[in-house]
């Protein structure tokens, strides 16, 4: 997103991208019903009761999703049975997804496309190098998580069995989903038609809407920002959105993270306001960020210029910092 | 990768930062199978299920543990088959269709103190005394937070009101459980191998116990982890140079 790398003519590659991104929470959803703990249970519980708020069909949807009339023992089946499959379905669209990217090579952090053999390098033995780097030091992470600290993701509830007939007192997903769960209960209030009491979408429904809003925006992004310049480092004001989008969404994860009717708390300090207020915020910069501000930068924004070539801009990085090596010798 | 770093450390801060503060502040104990060397001390997990045994089993179930398990605290066969003849199981049917008592063997699972919650609650005042197989892993604080609700049954504060049949605790969530203090009294169990059993001690080695049960895995798991993390840390150096020595002809 930061480089742009969703813009013209790559918006096949993204959207497949964003594919793998739904198959993955999916498949990470089904995963985690399946030790069927507390946790397991009712997030299933709650996660197939969204689509009970779709208008007229909602409650047939949701009994066909379980196999019965609560999540039992055939929903624990065909989870399985799912999450065992996805992860196949993720496999083939990977492979549709590196088909699209050898259709239009890869982006850079210039955002501007390769012109001589001067901007790149071959993949092999360049990348498999960097990358065998990165996944080295990643294993290193995952290995540390999961031999000495097993526990600190997850929630102790779901070492308690499923029990349909004790609710947990605040049910939570994996830490992953935390600002989508955020989104989904930051819409609080029905709409309908003003001075009227007829409700058209209740709040539900808006929690759900707003949801998957969330992730269909982010579908959307190639044609939201139309923008010829693609990598923020010339983007100076979009740059600065981009961040702020970090950090909100930092914010929601911990919204999701505790109960919507909590005071927010900072180091102790009571701020005098609950976690739903701040869910709330973040979903309307979201948005705004999305369907606002990114739009109007498309037309409006004054760019910085940019490099001559991929070539010329890591030369200009190199001339500078030997200028500034001499500027410190002297 | 500055910002990237930036992004991590404000993470990692952001999530304590939000903390609440809790209701009391679990004593915190140094386990010895705490950090990245910890082990179990097998002398206490030994006395630590006598505790249970004694004391716990009266209530509490733990359903996920067989006995022949206990070879894992140094018990050795001929004392896992006496301690597992000492309950008597239902099994069956025979041939004749009938179920019938037997002595338990290694491969049993411990035997629960009641037939189901029913019975357990109408044992216990409505209360319902929990399988202890997970409990650590399923309560925040883990052993800490066992250790400490078992030493923190207290009188209740001045104006408190605990109804009739139910226990005042400082470290329970509303402080009102309906556990009677199990450990009331120092020198409950007498321990074969002649410490002194005080409250805190038999609270202890019943939590290290009840630690060991919920993860039997852990000194396998670390000694696995140290191995892996050795093996990671020699490729990862040896990537950095590689990766260096291809690039080295090349602007970046
Ligand atoms: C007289 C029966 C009895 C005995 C003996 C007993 N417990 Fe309990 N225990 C209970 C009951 C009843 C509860 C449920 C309390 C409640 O939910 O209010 C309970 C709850 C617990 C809990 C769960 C607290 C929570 O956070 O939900 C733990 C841990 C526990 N007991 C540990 C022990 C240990 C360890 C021992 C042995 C030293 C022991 N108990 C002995 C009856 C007993
Ligand atoms: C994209 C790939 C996958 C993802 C993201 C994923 C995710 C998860 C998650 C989050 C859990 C819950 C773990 C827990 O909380 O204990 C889980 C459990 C499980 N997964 Fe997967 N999984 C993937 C692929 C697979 C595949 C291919 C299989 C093959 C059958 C599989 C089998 C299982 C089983 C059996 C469990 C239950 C075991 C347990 O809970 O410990 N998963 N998965």
């Amino acid at each position: 997103m930061y480089y742009g790398s969703y813009k013209a003519p790559r918006e096949l590659l993204w959207i497949l991208g964003m594919v793998i991104f739904l198959l993955l929470m999916a498949t990470a959803f089904l995963g985690y019903t399946l030790p069927w703990g507390q946790m397991s249970f009712w997030g299933a519980t709650v996660i197939t009761n969204l689509f009970s708020a779709i208008p007229f069909v909602g409650k047939a949807i949701v009994t066909w999703l379980w196999g019965g009339f609560s999540v039992d023992n055939p929903t624990l089946n065909r989870f399985f049975a799912f999450h065992f499959l996805l992860p196949f379905v993720i496999c083939a669209v990977v492979f549709l997804h590196v088909w699209a990217l050898h259709m239009t090579g890869s982006n850079n952090p210039t955002g501007v496309e390769p012109k001589t053999s001067a901007d790149t390098v071959p993949f092999h033995p360049y990348y498999t190098a960097k990358d065998f780097l990165g996944v080295v030091i990643f294993l290193a992470i995952y290995a540390l998580f999961t031999f000495y600290l097993p526990n600190v993701l997850g929630h102790p509830d779901n070492y308690i069995e499923a029990n349909p007939l004790s609710t947990p007192a605040h049910i939570v997903p994996e830490w992953y989903f935390l600002p989508f769960y955020a989104i989904l209960r930051a819409v609080t209030w029905d709409i309908g038609i003003p001075f009227t009491h007829i409700t058209i979408i209740e709040a539900k429904l808006g929690g759900v809407i707003a949801m998957f809003g969330a992730i269909a925006v982010l579908f959307a992004l190639p044609w939201l920002d139309r923008n010829p310049v693609r990598s923020c480092n010339y983007r100076p004001v979009y740059q600065k959105f981009m961040w702020a989008l970090v950090v909100v969404w930092i914010l929601l994860g911990q919204a999701g993270g505790h109960a919507p009717d909590d005071h927010v708390t900072v180091f102790g300090t009571d701020l005098h306001f609950t976690w739903v207020v701040v869910a709330q915020l973040g979903m309307l910069y979201y948005y705004v960020h999305f369907l606002v501000v990114v739009p109007w930068l498309s037309k409006n924004e004054k760019t910085l210029p940019l490099p001559e070539s991929i070539d010329a801009d890591v030369q200009a990085k190199i001339d500078a910092k030997i200028a500034a090596i001499k500027a410190g010798d002297a | 990768m500055k910002r990237l770093f930036a992004i991590l450390i404000a993470v990692m801060l952001a999530v304590p930062a939000f903390a609440a503060e809790d209701e009391a502040k679990l004593p915190h104990v140094n386990w010895p199978q705490d950090g990245m060397f910890g082990t179990y001390d097998r002398a206490s997990l030994q006395r630590g299920y006598q505790v249970y045994k004694q004391v716990c089993a009266a209530c509490h179930a733990m359903k996920q543990l067989s006995y022949r398990d206990l070879a894992d605290l140094g018990y050795n066969e001929d004392q896992i088959k006496t301690l597992a003849a000492e309950v008597q199981v239902q099994d069956g049917p025979d041939d004749a269709g009938n179920m019938f008592e037997r002595a338990g063997r290694p491969s049993d699972h411990f035997k629960a103190p009641f037939a189901n919650e029913k019975a357990a609650r109408a044992a216990n005042g409505g209360a319902y005394p929990k399988d202890l197989s997970l409990m650590i892993k399923a309560r925040e604080g883990h052993a800490d937070y066992v250790h400490a609700l078992l030493t923190g049954f207290e009188d209740p504060p001045a104006g408190f009101k605990v109804p009739t049949g139910m226990y005042y605790n400082t470290y329970f969530p509303g402080h009102v459980i309906g556990m009677p203090p199990p450990l009331s009294a120092d020198g409950l169990v007498s321990y074969a191998d002649g410490t002194v059993a005080t409250k805190d001690q038999m609270a202890k080695d019943v939590t290290e116990f009840l630690s060991w049960a919920a993860e039997p895995e852990l000194e396998t798991r670390k000694k696995m982890g140290l191995q892996v993390l050795i093996f990671l840390g020699f490729f990862a150096v040896a990537m950095y140079f590689v990766k260096k020595q291809i690039w080295k002809g090349v602007k970046h």
